[in-house]
């Protein structure tokens, strides 16, 4: 085939103007490719056709573009294509092959989410702190009512033992015989005899008596017949209330001594606190 | 290449609001990324040669907006497969309007709202109805000075889009012919732009 008669044919100018039958098309594709004379052909009528057709412009409506462009902007969103409409600055212009843009997804929606979600957050933590706080508030308190319950049960036994005490007390069968501090001793010192006139028990309530050394005891005396008889060891742990010391048929006088720890056989007179006749 | 005995004033009225030129080959890759500006140009630069490419075909003007609309939505979808070796870009969306504009004439909403023509009739009976049609714009103007028969082959291929293979059968005349006498029509349609 010439070339030349080819160019000249009008193959061409069918081609470009979309008149071409599929051969026709394809056998202008590749005579393209293979003579620059027919790419170049090919171009340049493009061109003229071109400014041909740009010199006999039809006026468009004004109110078109804005119809169209907005048109665009809806295709893009919702043509399902990953690259929407973008509006692109003059300083993105490059030459470059195009880079898909994706869109980002809209701001508003997201960003209350995720304050939404950080104040979540922020309140579970604040939540928690507190809940510590108050758990270690409660431990605290548990253990203090434990305390407090423990010093009422102690409390209560206490006054159980005072009433039972003062029961004791008031009862008109029990002597009284108040021992006053001894001749052998200087200071004050007072213990009380409660001697039951029907049991013959005895009850020692120390009323004032110095502490003793840790090795030493005081002792109770009876004193019958002129002798002193063991009348038991005072348990100062008891001293808060009336101690029940040994029973004593009949004694003329009671008396305490200050003796080493579990006693003695026989009275240290020295040591003799208070002494008291009944 | 160019005749000269028509005026050919490269004029460009709308480069009127963009002080921005691109080169076809920036505009290329602008329009790929679908790019907001660059679909703006197009409109701006390009509107009004591809309106008249469609008031050639589709005469009522309400109507062509809406087909250059639809141009413009179909060079937007497109614009991906658009091959920059295989022409260039002002061609494709040249075939694109026409191609659009045909559609919107062969649809049935277009064939009810105009006179009954016979698909059939035959073309020496269609050269008097063809000329009353000649308007004074672009190609359709210059398809006064060429001969009845190949004007109305131009007028069948491109302003009505028949494929050769219709028009063949249509006019009665071998493909072979129909083909060789289209680009001789071409041809002399050359001589006068």
């Amino acid at each position: 085939m010439d070339i030349k008669d080819y160019i000249s044919s009008g193959a061409i100018e069918s081609y470009v103007l979309g008149l071409a039958a599929p051969d026709e098309m394809q056998e202008l594709e590749n005579l393209s490719a293979l003579h620059p004379e027919v790419k170049k052909a090919l171009r340049d009528f493009e061109e003229a056709l071109e400014k041909s057709i740009l010199s006999n412009v039809e006026p468009v409506p004004s109110f078109l573009k804005a119809r169209i462009m907005a048109t665009l902007e809806e295709e893009g969103m919702m043509g399902g294509v990953s690259h929407p409409m973008v509006n692109v600055t003059d300083a993105t212009i490059n030459t470059t092959p195009a880079k898909v843009i994706p869109i980002t997804f809209a701001p508003k929606g997201i960003m209350w989410l995720r304050g939404a979600i950080a104040a979540c957050i922020i309140l579970l933590i604040g939540s928690s702190i507190i809940n510590f706080y108050f758990y270690s508030q409660y431990r605290h308190y548990v253990n203090q009512y434990k305390e407090l319950l423990a010093q009422n049960t102690i409390q209560v036994a206490k006054a159980n033992m005072f009433e039972a005490s003062y029961d004791m007390v008031k009862n008109p069968a029990m002597k009284m015989v108040p021992m006053n501090t001894a001749p052998t001793k200087s200071g004050s010192f007072l213990a009380t005899i409660y001697w039951d006139t029907n049991s013959k028990d005895v009850y020692l309530m120390v009323n004032k008596l110095p502490q003793t050394p840790v090795d030493k005891q005081y002792q109770l005396w009876a004193i019958v017949d002129g002798k002193p008889v063991d009348a038991g060891m005072v348990d100062m742990a008891k001293a808060d209330g009336l101690i029940k010391m040994k029973n004593m048929p009949s004694a003329q006088a009671f008396a305490i001594t200050l003796e080493k720890k579990g006693g003695s056989a026989t009275p240290t007179m020295d040591e003799m606190y208070v002494l008291g006749k009944t | 290449m160019l005749q000269q005995s028509l005026a050919i004033s490269y004029k460009n009225p709308i480069f009127l609001e963009d002080p921005i030129k691109y080169s076809e080959q920036e505009l290329v890759v602008l329009l790929k990324q679908r790019g907001n500006q660059a679909f703006s140009y197009l409109y701006d630069n390009y509107s009004g040669a591809l309106f008249s490419v469609v008031l050639n075909i589709v005469p009522d003007r309400d109507l062509a907006a809406d087909v250059l609309q639809e141009v413009f939505v179909n060079i937007y979808r497109k614009i991906e497969s658009y091959d920059a070796a295989k022409s260039r870009l002002y061609t494709w969306m040249l075939n694109i309007a026409r191609n659009e504009s045909i559609d919107t004439l062969r649809s049935k909403g277009y064939r009810n709202n105009q006179q009954n023509r016979e698909v059939t009739e035959s073309v020496y009976e269609s050269v008097g109805s063809t000329s009353q049609q000649i308007d004074n714009i672009g190609l359709r103007k210059l398809l006064e000075k060429i001969k009845p028969e190949y004007r109305d082959l131009i007028d069948l291929s491109y302003f009505k889009g028949y494929t050769q293979d219709e028009i063949s059968q249509m006019l009665g005349i071998p493909l072979g012919t129909v083909k060789t006498r289209l680009r001789a029509a071409l041809v002399q349609l050359r001589n006068f732009v």
